[in-house]
């Protein structure tokens, strides 16, 4: 019956191609969402079933061998086509399914008025698929399937709009930096068959297969080198699809997609592959414990690094992309600190908060007739109630407000990183840089709401006058500068406007005239983000830390349930858990770092003083590289992209005037000895031609007089 | 006879469709087409049963049929297939009508010479992946020479002849390095007939090649399948070729010609010369990873399709050669079903681009824009076909470049380990060239009239005919991306025999180190 939960949606997509144009388009919308809403329910179903039995033990179902030759046991098996339910997959597939059906039915609202509406679901589909086919693989290189397959529907979503230079770049620029971080996965993978023989995760004892990778990996594996390069070369593979440093840059310019694209793909699910993998493998991690402190370094890097380009973007989604960015680096810091629930903890509460801001600020991007700057918004909360209300809800979580779902994972991260640091004073840095982001990211995700929601509706203003605009007029020479290279959306000041009017157009072409007030979306939209605002609120109440409620024990329901699949084996669980005072300083002082970030921006975009404008002006230089985002795009396309390009042109030019003319001058040379070669040539060609012919028909005489 | 002679009438029938075909009278193209059609879709019925009656399990040759021919000299007409030319000769009658199909409105111009050239070379094909005399495989090889002379000679582009003549002498000069090693192989035969020596493989198999003879020998031979596959640096006949040739013409040359020289090295070269063979894998992996990357940075800096394409075969090919050489039982399964790969995908690919170009008389990348918006089923099979020629899993591109990195990281024994590292960026690059590709061309603002003087062409999508070409392709993409093992089934036991047959003779174990 697992075998549902992704064919369901591959059906989908399969009616969506073939018949999407001929049907109605709710009707089409309807199937698509419904195909979902299916596998949710079958995994649903399964994930209770095997609850019910005993959860150390993955279910195995084994489709058919894929990549294999000969039969029984001459058979050569390279890889099969097969599922895998343990608590893990289990919180992933309902996640992936559950949030998933959320968008689907948002999307129906959202991309109604779109004349490629069969084609986004068809695609919408194709996506749940390969993602449902990544987390319930049994094997690594099925998952590499789904792992590849939501990088082709990424490119196709992000590149929706695709007449828009600016989302067919953004969506090259998605595929081609994956297919970097995809370079490690595969090698990774040519490792992994040399050292285990075999790409199974774990034996199935239905089948008597012989052991898998994951299960006791220490038992091949002597040389702790071996499982540092594989672990770092799959880690490498995590960083691109899931958007670290250095390879987070496709992420933000992803953006070009629909928003409810970026809700599901580029916030909920598939940037939180490389997290999942992570967990998956975390055997191998633990071979080699170098690897996870690279994991948890590149983890709070990138946190805080995104957060601070955060802190100045005006494009609403943008602020969300780096957030994303930065959430995501708070797992790969839980992950890299041994505690692999808390991170799985945190993707799922952020796939329900972010999901839920990206969809509502899709949600007032729709009630602005296609307006993405924040510069433009404000006094949206009385129009558009329900979604302000909602949207509240999503910052609470993520600014980690006591008792909302956000709160108890990110807890749990910082608790968990901190007790790492008692014996390793690395991770103490990494713990003040985790906890220095709350700040960062309470004041980003403020600053948007306040900028959004409250104040005054700036939407008919005159020119780009609020906020910080006034400190970079729109012609400033570090921009401009940006703006002559290559990349075209090197200027976020400039471009940012332009891409939404684009965006407008294309998307609701047929419903342009919303005049200037600003109106709340159709219901169908609305029930997602209620739903969603629910989960952001009370999904994190599974894993409410015992010390909190007083009782015994270490784990919460959540790490309990978890453990089967991600119980560190070994030194994490040897050392001491925090004392419960100990946990509540800590939590504490992440909710003053978080209250702090609210208050400056509280001071500046809901009181006005200092004026933004000021500050952005007093701390010119500072400010220009975030908001020019530290020119990591520039830094790229000098570093590589030009001498790429120039490396190439020279081959090219080499190869017509080296080898190619080496070639043509062999010709002449032998041309020049002899007479005219075109007579000879030509002459010998036909003779030679009527020689074969007479060759062929002797050759056919011969059998047909013969046999 | 006692059993019917498959693969004669595979090798003769199209000669005797190309022969009839000259004696329809003047005026009568549609008839010339579907009378071409016909007997090419005749020629892929017969060879159905091929895939059916194969035994997967059997080593040797198949369907053997033998007539002694010039018996005074040891020439017999000997044919037979095993699961190494077995694939690529379902390939060549399956590519064949619809090869034809897609010249129904492209070829105007003498269409009853088109008709029988390319039954002719169907022919030659068919002819050189079943000998199994070394006399006859020269004369099958040098016959498909003519007609792909002729094809791009006579119905090419405005360089046609610099193109024509420049693959033929290339070639030639390859072909007569072989001959001679082909007689020094005749000559170290021993049979108790009136000739005393065989072109029989099968007797020459027996034979062991002395070791010194072996390096010059296996030269001779790889040079010549060197220049056909073609590998870095002996490719630059290629891009020619194909920019001149008419769409029908790169079909047929990329998908099947070039697959002869690696069918080459897998028929003769490993069986023949295996010491040769593993003291050449440092050079020839050298020259195969040097052709996946120098072929992928040259195709991104193509502005006609045509040569972008023509380039990215050299790097296709290189990985396939890489695979040979790897010479474990993984990576040669690999090669070999990457070779039917780019016969499928880089074929469809070039089919792509001459329905493109039947509409816009254009192939330059600039002259284009928003295709996709215009033609959108073209677009979606497009898309599909790039992902295959990239090697995303779920199509058949996948299947055979995993294999074969697999394959060549597998060999220890050779320290092959950096080639296949490297060779898995050749990944990287293979999605940047084509997916800018598809941005320049497919995606931006729509360019509706496509064409260089002002007055150019509207696009329109493609039409049922040209979906009918596509869709058998498509079909085979998608099989082998999500169900190799029937292809994979074939090959195996053909493909273990040849890589243990390096394996003992040369002395090197083929997989070091117990896993």
């Amino acid at each position: 019956m697992l075998w549902l939960v992704p064919a369901l949606p591959l059906l989908g997509s399969v009616v969506s191609l073939f018949f999407g144009r001929r049907l109605p388009k709710a009707l089409a919308g309807t199937i698509a969402s419904g195909a979902v809403l299916g596998a949710f329910v079958v995994a649903l179903l399964a994930v209770l079933e095997f609850v019910a039995g005993d959860t150390t033990h993955p279910f195995q179902q084994h489709l058919f061998p894929w990549i294999a030759w000969g039969e029984g046991r001459a058979q050569v098996l390279v890889a099969e086509a097969g599922l895998l339910l343990d608590p893990l997959s289990s919180v992933m597939v309902l996640v992936v399914t559950g949030v998933g059906f959320l968008i689907h039915l948002y999307s129906m609202g959202y991309m109604a008025h779109d004349p490629s509406y069969p084609r986004f679901f068809t695609y919408l589909n194709l996506f749940a698929f390969s993602m449902l086919v990544l987390v319930l693989a049994n094997n690594f290189l099925f998952m590499f399937v789904g792992w590849e397959l939501v990088g082709l529907c990424s490119y196709l979503l992000i590149g929706f709009w695709f007449t828009r230079p600016s989302a067919a770049s953004a969506g090259k620029k998605a595929f081609v930096v994956n297919r970097v971080g995809d370079w490690g996965f595969l090698v990774a993978l040519l490792l992994i068959w040399t050292t285990f023989g075999t790409f199974q995760f774990f034996a199935d004892p239905a089948v008597a297969t012989t052991g898998g990778v994951l299960d006791d990996p220490g038992r091949v594996i002597r040389d702790g080198s071996l499982a540092l390069a594989i672990a770092l070369l799959l880690f490498v593979g995590a960083v691109g699809k899931s958007a670290q440093v250095p390879l987070y840059v496709w992420l933000p310019d992803a953006m070009e997609g629909p928003t409810p694209v970026s809700a599901l793909i580029h916030a909920a699910t598939m940037v939180t592959a490389g997290i999942y993998m992570v967990a998956r493998v975390h055997t191998l991690y633990e071979l080699a414990p170098a690897s996870l402190a690279v994991v948890a370094t590149i983890g709070a890097l990138t946190a805080i690094f995104a957060a601070s380009i955060g802190l100045v973007q005006t494009d609403i989604k943008r602020v969300l992309a780096y957030s994303t960015v930065s959430q995501l680096g708070y797992m790969f810091l839980a992950l890299g600190a041994g505690a692999f629930a808390a991170g799985i903890f945190h993707l799922m509460t952020h796939a329900f908060f972010k999901a839920l801001l990206f969809l509502g600020a899709g949600s007032v991007i729709h009630a602005l007739s296609d307006e993405q700057d924040l510069r433009r918004m404000g006094g949206l909360f009385s129009p558009l109630k329900v979604t302000a209300l909602t949207f509240l809800a999503g910052w609470l979580a993520i600014i980690g407000f006591p008792g909302f779902s956000g709160f108890f994972s990110k807890d749990l991260i910082l608790a968990k990183t901190l007790e790492r640091g008692l014996e390793d004073p690395w991770y103490l840095v990494l713990y003040a840089v985790a906890l220095l982001t709350v700040a960062m990211t309470a004041f980003y995700m403020s600053r948007l709401v306040f900028l959004a929601f409250f104040g005054r509706h700036r939407g008919a203003d005159e020119g780009l006058m609020p906020a910080e605009a006034r400190a970079v007029p729109e012609h400033e020479p570090a921009a401009a500068a940006g703006a002559v290279a290559t990349h075209q959306r090197a200027s976020p000041v400039v471009h940012a406007s332009h891409n939404s009017r684009a965006a407008d157009r294309e998307a609701h072409g047929a419903h342009g005239a919303h005049g200037s007030t600003p109106h709340e979306s159709p219901w169908i939209m609305l029930i997602a983000l209620i739903v969603l605002a629910l989960l952001s609120i009370g999904g994190g109440w599974v894993g409410i830390p015992p010390f909190m409620v007083g009782a015994a024990g270490h784990e919460s329901p959540f790490e309990a349930f978890l453990a089967p699949s991600v119980a560190a084996h070994g030194a994490a669980e040897a050392h001491g858990a925090l004392e419960a005072t100990m946990e509540w300083v800590a939590t504490g002082a992440s909710v003053v770092m978080a209250g702090i970030g609210v208050a400056i921006a509280a001071a500046l975009y809901l009181a006005g003083t200092p004026s933004p404008a000021d500050f952005a002006r007093r701390f010119r230089q500072p400010y220009l590289w975030l908001l020019n985002k530290w020119y990591v795009d520039e830094l790229y396309q000098a570093l590589i992209a030009h001498p790429g390009a120039r490396l190439a042109a020279f081959l090219a030019a080499f190869d017509l005037g080296v080898v190619d003319g080496a070639v043509n001058g062999i010709a002449r040379l032998s041309r020049g000895t002899g007479a005219a070669l075109r007579s000879v040539q030509s002459g010998y060609v036909r003779g030679y031609a009527v020689t074969m012919l007479i060759g062929a028909f002797a050759i056919l005489a011969f059998w047909a007089f013969r046999g | 006879m006692d059993q019917f002679p498959l693969l004669s009438t595979l090798i003769f029938l199209p000669l005797i469709g190309a022969v009839v075909a000259l004696f329809f009278p003047r005026g009568n193209e549609l008839w010339l087409r579907v009378w071409a059609l016909f007997v090419s879709v005749v020629v892929f019925l017969f060879s159905v049963p091929l895939w059916f009656s194969f035994d997967a399990a059997e080593v040797g040759f198949q369907f053997v049929e033998v007539l002694p021919w010039v018996p005074e000299v040891g020439i017999d007409y000997r044919v037979g297939v095993d699961g190494i030319s077995l694939l690529l000769v379902l390939l060549t009658t399956f590519l064949m009508p619809i090869v034809i199909l897609s010249t129904w409105n492209s070829i105007e111009q003498r269409v009853k010479e088109f008709v029988s050239v390319a039954l002719l070379l169907e022919t030659a094909m068919i002819g050189t992946f079943l000998a199994l005399d070394l006399f006859l495989f020269f004369i099958f090889w040098e016959l498909m020479l003519v007609p792909m002379y002729f094809l791009i000679g006579v119905w090419g582009g405005p360089r046609r002849i610099y193109a024509a003549v420049k693959f033929f002498l290339y070639t030639m000069a390859g072909s007569a390095l072989m001959l001679v090693a082909m007689m020094a192989l005749y000559f170290l035969t021993s049979v108790p007939t009136a000739s005393g020596h065989t072109f029989n493989l099968l007797e020459i198999l027996r034979i062991p090649v002395p070791s010194d003879l072996q390096v010059w020998l296996f030269a001779a031979f790889a040079i010549a399948f060197a220049i056909k596959v073609p590998m870095f640096p002996f490719h630059t006949w290629l891009p020619d070729a194909h920019v001149e040739a008419p769409t029908s013409g790169s079909v047929i040359l990329a998908a099947v010609l070039l697959k002869m020289g690696t069918y080459g090295f897998l028929r003769f070269c490993l069986p023949l010369f295996p010491q040769a063979v593993v003291a050449a894998v440092p050079l020839i992996a050298l020259l195969s990873v040097i052709g996946i990357v120098y072929g992928a940075l040259v195709a991104a800096m193509q502005r006609d399709v045509k040569k972008l394409v023509a380039y990215s075969s050299v790097s296709h090919l290189g990985l396939v050669m890489l695979g040979i050489f790897a010479l474990t039982p993984i990576a040669l399964q690999g090669s070999l079903l990457q070779m039917v790969n780019h016969g499928i995908s880089t074929g469809a690919l070039f089919l792509l681009v001459g329905m493109l170009y039947e509409r816009a008389h254009t192939r330059i990348i600039d002259d284009f824009g928003g295709v996709a918006k215009l033609m959108p089923v073209f677009a979606a099979f497009f898309l599909l076909v790039m992902f295959s020629s990239v090697g995303l899993p779920g199509t058949n591109g996948f299947v055979g470049e995993f294999l074969i990195l697999l394959g060549t990281f597998e060999a220890a024994a050779l320290n092959l380990q950096i080639y296949a590292v490297v060779a898995a960026s050749g990944v990287i690059l293979g999605a940047v060239y084509l997916l800018w590709t598809y941005q320049r061309v497919m995606q931006g603002p729509v360019r509706e009239h496509v064409g260089t003087n002002g007055h150019g062409l509207r696009l329109t999508d493609i039409n049922a005919r040209e979906i009918a070409v596509l869709v058998p392709l498509a079909i085979i993409i998608l099989w082998i991306g999500f169900y190799p093992k029937p292809f994979l089934d074939r090959t195996a036991a053909s493909l273990n025999a040849v890589g243990q047959r390096v394996a003992a003779e040369s002395g090197r174990p083929v997989l070091a180190g117990p896993r």
